[in-house]
């Protein structure tokens, strides 16, 4: 094994001997690096998951990101995205059972870090759509790069906003909810969205056409508001253009 | 409606191009951005981490746009792992390209350090044996580096925690022929050579009376914490959490005393305090850079 690889071994592993290569033995001095990976890493998580921070407590938090940390190690030094596995990875801790909204949360969470980090892009205006009003029904629309949609079994929304600022208490978390996360300038913007509405968004940024999409959200709810989902769409920054015929 | 018009950025704009500042500046944390801008009284320079800035967009951006219009800005990287076995990352030099490109640094300083095995990231600065080969690897990274961005690099010693049985020579005879092969400049961290003094048993003046004091073209200062290692040996930890010690201060004054005033960072990364704190340790080096700013190198004069 190089040199490289057998320093490498035991930075995310507590019980890996000192490096042999390491001249002073003393396990304390090798363990500095040991201990700023992985506090770098913990840290990483707790700023990129604050919501599920929160629910855990801080002490079983850091416990789980430790373990996380040393099974999943960043593939990247962008630390802002660090952590595509750990929704899945919540959701596969038998001790996490009474959270089954960790997941989603954790989704949700991502959802925000990459909004807040995506490209500067201008939105789709109303008036983009005043100018194609003989063909509104036909139109397809090309997501705005910060646009996160999720629907979820649990109220995603009232939880991640009761965890990130909140009093932290949600009367009902077992309630299916969706939610939708834009940042049409340098704000991200989490909205709640309705099953309709989330039905109709979730077709148009998959590509629908607005017909189509709004069959969905009526197929969804009967109360659908398409003029109001629609306003909601530009409002929030959900697209940044109309497709043209040709694609782009 | 109101508009949601993304404001255009600095970035097709032509930066303001800044004197090289014998001042103090500080290491730039978003929280304290209002405070900086209400500040009348202004630090020489701000610094980054490239790597907080390599997203797509948003406030970030927005707020590193803002602080240079008024600024000379720093690019330091923290993870191109050039002392690294393996080969540079070609997406992450192009991502520091783009930063250099639309920010325009002052400077541009990375790590001897290595951060990256294989696939995974360990985001620490880990230290290399100072061998030949290692060496010839240095070499060629830098080389790379600078190259792909078209700026000369410094590159900046490292607080160490251990040494290697494989070392064939001294820290400072490693960095100097790394700048004589690579023509990279140096960044000397005051507060690393006095950690690593520390843990190794060394007078930190017997180093910078090694170092090629003539390449340095940063100074980097900041606190450590000190802990015991299995013996009992005092071990000093590169922490950037508390206020630079006076050990560090005296030592500082020594270099500038011989090289003369030069840009001078003050780095706080955790446990950040408020701005005037952090401020306060800027003017503490700009008292020690007015003191000898009659003796300003000459070659440093020119260029200002």
């Amino acid at each position: 094994m190089q040199a490289e690889a057998r320093f490498a071994a035991g930075l995310l592993d507590p019980s890996a001997p000192v490096p042999e290569q390491v001249r002073d033995q003393a396990p304390r001095r090798y363990a500095v690096y040991r201990n700023n990976v992985t506090v770098g890493l913990v840290k990483a998580l707790e700023a990129n998951f604050p919501a599920v921070r929160r629910l855990l407590g801080e002490a079983y938090f850091a416990g789980l990101a430790r373990a996380f940390a040393q099974r999943h190690p960043p593939e990247s030094p962008l630390l802002f995205h660090y952590g595509a596995a750990f929704p899945a990875y919540l959701a596969a801790q038998d001790d996490l059972s009474g959270f089954p909204y960790l997941a989603d949360v954790a989704r949700v969470e991502q959802g925000w870090r990459r909004a807040y980090h995506a490209a500067d892009v201008q939105v789709l205006e109303a008036a983009d759509l005043a100018l194609a009003a003989d063909r509104l029904m036909t139109l397809r629309f090309k997501p705005h790069p910060a646009t996160f949609v999720l629907a979820s079994s649990y109220a995603v929304h009232a939880i991640l906003s009761a965890n990130r600022g909140g009093d932290g208490v949600v009367a009902d978390p077992a309630r299916p909810q969706a939610v939708l996360i834009t940042r049409p300038a340098h704000d991200v913007i989490v909205t709640a969205l309705p099953a309709e509405q989330h039905a109709f968004l979730a077709a148009l940024i998959d590509g629908a056409q607005l017909a189509e999409a709004a069959e969905r959200g009526f197929a969804a709810g009967e109360s659908f508001d398409l003029a109001g989902t629609i306003r909601l769409m530009v409002e929030a920054g959900v697209f940044q253009s109309l497709i043209t015929q040709d694609g782009t | 409606m109101k508009s949601r018009r993304i404001p255009r950025s600095a970035h097709d704009l032509r930066l303001p191009i800044f004197p090289t500042p014998l001042r103090s500046g500080a290491g730039f944390k978003p929280e304290h951005l209002g405070d900086i801008l209400a500040d009348a009284r202004k630090v020489g320079f701000f610094e980054v981490h490239a790597e907080n800035y390599m997203g797509d967009g948003g406030a970030p951006h927005a707020m590193l746009d803002r602080l240079r219009a008024d600024y000379p800005v720093f690019l330091h990287g923290v993870a191109m792992s050039i002392g690294g076995e393996g080969p540079l990352d070609k997406a992450h030099l192009a991502r520091f390209r783009r930063l250099v490109d639309r920010y325009e640094p002052h400077v541009v300083s990375e790590h001897l350090a290595w951060s990256t095995h294989d696939t995974a990231y360990f985001n620490d600065l880990l230290p290399v044996p100072y061998t030949r080969a290692v060496l010839a690897r240095v070499v060629d990274h830098i080389d790379e580096v600078q190259n792909a961005l078209g700026r000369t690099l410094l590159l900046e010693n490292p607080s160490t925690y251990v040494t290697f049985d494989s070392s064939e020579m001294s820290e400072t005879q490693f960095i100097l022929e790394v700048a004589r092969q690579s023509g990279c400049e140096l960044l000397l961290d005051v507060n690393n050579v006095f950690v690593s003094a520390t843990n190794h048993d060394y007078a930190p003046e017997d180093y910078l009376a090694d170092f090629p004091l003539h390449l340095v073209r940063e100074i980097h200062l900041a606190g450590h914490a000190t802990d015991q290692d299995d013996a009992g040996h005092t071990l000093l930890i590169d922490a950037h959490d508390r206020p630079v010690a006076a050990e560090v201060w005296n030592l500082y004054e020594k270099v500038i005393a011989v090289r003369g005033p030069i840009p001078t960072l003050i780095e706080w990364d955790n446990d950040v305090p408020e701005w005037s704190v952090l401020k306060s340790e800027a003017d503490a080096a700009d008292v020690i850079l007015s003191r000898h700013a009659s003796d300003a190198h000459p070659e440093l004069r020119h260029a200002s």
